[in-house]
């Protein structure tokens, strides 16, 4: 090799070697595997997930009934639930900052984003009809739901619309198209829904009608349910 | 002809909705008061209802009951019957646009203005940031022995008169702009309501007669401008606030003449939820309510007798408390409220469902002036009017079946003492029952 | 000699065991991309799913096998071809049966798909538009199964 073949050589090595400093490959490991866990990679068919193994984007885990996944990705902890599918569509990193994003089909996850020495991780859910944005927090997320355990997360459904929910709260959409923020998942009022799957109340009446314990046959929001209302509701929703 | 025509649309509409659901309910609600002469009040109410999906889109709800109460055995109204429409356009700037067509509840964001079924239109166009909501509904049609719709004296006398069957002839319009998360997740809604009475002149009192009738009344047309506000304060803590302005005209007697005065009258309120998911989901609230009154007026409807009336008229009447139930007008209130499921951390499915709640409220009015309710001295100096403790438990054991239990007992502040209820006024207990059961 | 003969028998049944099982492991997977993409969720599919969620079935069976099951088990489900659509108060049913779950006055006295869906809808493992009659999608299907599973995980 004559001296100039060797400084294009190093150049070489160099640039190689700073645009992997640049845009370094971040990793997902999984960690746990319980009952079963398979994998699909891009153009690839199913196979069997064990610890250890390592996942690039593109890649779709699957649970089964049973079964469970704990997957390590840049500061994150992922724990897939059983009978859940979900892609992981994009992990990076550049500079200071860690791009992930996971798309999930069915099923639901949850999620513990830990963001450490200044790094900045720009952490999304994707599901069918939400989005959900999180930075530091640690979330169950489904396909229409999510419920935060700590930290601050907004979702936003097929219309953009954002819905936040901050320690203890929770955020779901029924059909993708509205948006409702509970301090609890649910809760179950005496009175009897007449048109299942019909929209709640606006929050302001549940308020008012409840707190005062006002018993009238109403006839409430937009809806076209008529319901007589004794009781305190768990939840606010716009 | 008109009803084989009837049913054959209704057989083509059934027979192209793609998907038919169907039911009923019944419900009870049977009321026990013992004080100022006891009382025993029942009603029961069957409901039948339907719903045909024609697509992913459009839904058509319809449903109807039959009421029977101890007082009138043959109650009956259409609760429904409407085409929902939700067209979503998704995209780089999604939007929607929500349609309501027939008879449908409307009501304002914070239920105490309107709450009323109306036949008419709805209109929602909704995108990231805002919903905008457009409603026009008339109440004619409606039947008078459920309509909540009653403002002025002659709508009061259509309840007594047995050649009447229909409800006040009201047009009621609502703009209603929300911010849902405006900023640090807050909720923002301003809303305008206009509501005008097409009642025809008829029986009523004319502008510039000078004998005056109590009995009878003329029409009343109002304006309301509302703000509402609300939100989280920290995780586990909301509030919100509403706020509304009234204008609008109604019959006067001053001077010994009648004549259409400004109405300028105003309602608040706020509430905080305090959320204790860990103490067996409990929820402590505060909750303040203010509607302003009128001194001058000579009776609760249209008795304004000097100036603009300042007593603040909703379009549609809700009731306050379990034993104590005046309507809005002319009534400040505070409410302090704790429940709890006692018996959740038994993870039980049925049991672990019940809820009680205990309550106190104390009554005053917001001016010397009428309230809704008899037994209140007009003139007298004390605004308090007595407190209201209450107890109410909740409970649905099964996915058909609730049941809610209320006691309440108002104890008043006469004017013997430091209040502004009649002399010798007694302590109210009652008792009430409420069941609903789904087929 | 001997050892070589051996060798070959252990690497021959190692080399069987891996592949045999494989398809069995990625079998439920390969229906689950079939009912992913089927606008309409077919009978067999999602009752091979109910049935496999509540541990009805073993890891081994199919589709025709949670038919049999049906068959044998006497739910009151009408037994449908395994390619028909299954309608959403169906699979509701199916669910509620699978997971012998207990229901509310209504479903006791007349146990079936319209009461079935009311239930789940309380309990909201299906939520949006809950008409018994509507033909759902294999992606919702799929959603109802796994909320299921979900909410039988939290209650247990």
């Amino acid at each position: 090799m004559n001296k100039k073949s060797a400084v294009l050589l190093c150049i070489l090595i160099f640039l190689v070697l700073s645009c992997t400093a640049v845009f370094a490959q971040s990793r997902a490991v999984f960690r746990q595997v319980t009952g079963k866990v398979e994998v699909k990679p891009p153009n690839a068919g199913w196979r069997g997930a064990r610890v250890g193994l390592a996942i690039s984007t593109g890649t779709i885990i699957s649970t089964g009934f049973n079964s469970t996944a704990v997957i390590e990705m840049d500061n994150s902890m992922l724990t897939v639930k059983a009978l859940s599918r979900i892609t992981l569509e994009e992990l990076s990193r550049k500079g200071d900052e860690i791009n992930t994003g996971l798309y999930l089909r069915s099923g639901r996850v949850e999620a513990d984003v830990n963001p450490k020495g200044g790094l900045k991780h720009n952490y999304r859910l994707r599901s069918p009809i939400t989005t959900a944005s999180v930075r530091g927090t640690s979330l169950r997320f489904g396909v229409k739901s999510l419920f935060v355990k700590h930290g601050l997360v907004v979702m936003r459904n097929l219309l953009n619309r954002g819905g936040t929910a901050g320690e203890g709260e929770g955020v779901w959409t029924t059909t993708g198209l509205d948006m409702h923020t509970s301090e609890e998942d649910s809760s179950k009022r005496a009175e009897v829904d007449v048109l299942t799957g019909a929209e709640p109340f606006h929050w302001f009446r549940i308020g008012w009608f409840n707190m005062l314990g006002q018993i009238s046959s109403s006839s409430g929001g937009s809806t076209g349910k008529s319901k007589i209302n004794a009781t305190v509701f768990f939840y606010l929703e716009w | 002809m008109k009803y084989r025509l009837f049913a054959v649309l209704l057989c083509i509409t059934a027979i192209t909705a793609y998907a038919i659901d169907f039911g009923g309910t019944i419900e009870n609600d049977s009321k026990l008061g013992l004080g100022s002469g006891n009382i025993f009040d029942q009603g029961n109410r069957i409901s039948l209802w339907a719903q045909l999906d024609f697509s992913d889109n459009l839904v058509f709800n319809a449903k109807a009951s039959y009421i029977f109460t101890l007082e009138d055995p043959l109650i009956y109204e259409v609760d429904a019957f409407a085409l929902q429409g939700e067209f979503p356009i998704l995209g780089d700037s999604p939007f929607m646009i929500k349609l309501n067509l027939g008879r449908f509840p409307l009501a304002d964001f914070s239920g105490m203005v309107l709450d009323s079924l109306v036949d008419g239109l709805e209109v929602v166009y909704s995108n990231s940031f805002m919903d905008f909501r457009l409603a026009g509904g008339y109440t004619g049609f409606q039947f008078k022995k459920t309509t909540k719709v009653v403002l002025t004296k002659a709508d009061s006398n259509d309840v007594a008169e047995d050649d009447r069957y229909f409800s006040a002839p009201r047009l009621i319009a609502l703009a209603e702009l929300s911010f849902p998360e405006v900023f640090l997740r807050q909720n923002l809604v301003l809303t305008a309501l206009v509501q005008f009475d097409l009642r025809p002149p008829g029986d009523l009192i004319k502008a510039g007669e000078t004998t005056e009738d109590p009995t009878k009344g003329g029409y009343l047309n109002s304006q309301y401008f509302g703000i509402g506000l609300g939100g989280t304060i920290i995780p586990s803590l909301y509030y919100n606030l509403f706020g509304y302005l009234e204008t609008g005209e109604t019959l006067s007697y001053e001077n010994g003449r009648y004549e259409y005065m400004p109405i300028l009258a105003f309602a608040c309120g706020g509430r905080i939820t305090w959320f204790l998911k860990d103490s067996l989901a409990s929820i402590l609230g505060l909750e303040v309510l203010f509607a302003s009154g009128d001194n001058d007026y000579t009776s609760f409807l249209e008795g304004n007798s000097k100036g603009d009336a300042n007593l603040f008229i909703p379009i549609s009447k809700t009731e306050l408390g379990v034993a104590f139930t005046p309507e809005i007008p002319n009534i400040f209130l505070i409410s302090l409220e704790y429940s709890i499921k006692p018996l959740e951390s038994t993870n039980d499915p049925v049991w672990s469902n019940l809820q009680t709640a205990i309550k106190a409220t104390a009554y005053f009015r917001a001016s010397n002036g009428f309230i809704s309710e008899d037994g209140a001295v007009v003139g007298a100096d004390s605004l308090f009017l007595g407190v209201e403790p209450a107890v109410i438990t909740n409970f649905r054991p099964f996915s058909d079946l609730g049941m809610v239990l209320s006691l309440g007992t108002f104890i008043p502040a006469t004017t013997a003492d430091i209040g502004a209820m009649a002399e010798g006024s007694p302590v109210v207990f009652v008792a009430r029952f409420e069941f609903f059961f789904s087929f | 000699m001997k050892k070589g003969k051996l060798g070959f028998f252990f690497c021959l049944c190692f080399l069987l065991s891996v592949f045999v099982s494989r398809p069995l492991l990625a079998q439920s997977n390969v229906l689950i991309d079939q009912l992913l993409r089927e606008d309409k969720a077919t009978f067999g599919k999602s009752a091979y799913l109910c049935l496999m969620a509540a541990n009805l079935i073993s890891r081994r069976a199919g589709v025709d096998d949670a038919l049999a099951y049906l068959e044998k088990a006497n739910w009151g489900i009408t037994i449908k071809k395994a390619d028909e659509p299954i309608r959403l108060g169906e699979l509701a049913y199916l669910l509620m049966k699978a997971f012998d779950m207990k229901g509310g006055i209504m479903y006791s006295l007349a146990p079936g798909p319209r009461y079935a869906c009311r239930e789940l809808a309380y309990l909201e493992i299906i939520t949006g538009r809950v008409h018994p009659d509507r033909i759902i999608s294999g992606e919702r299907a799929l959603q109802i199964i796994s909320n299921m599973v979900a909410w039988k995980e939290d209650h247990q």
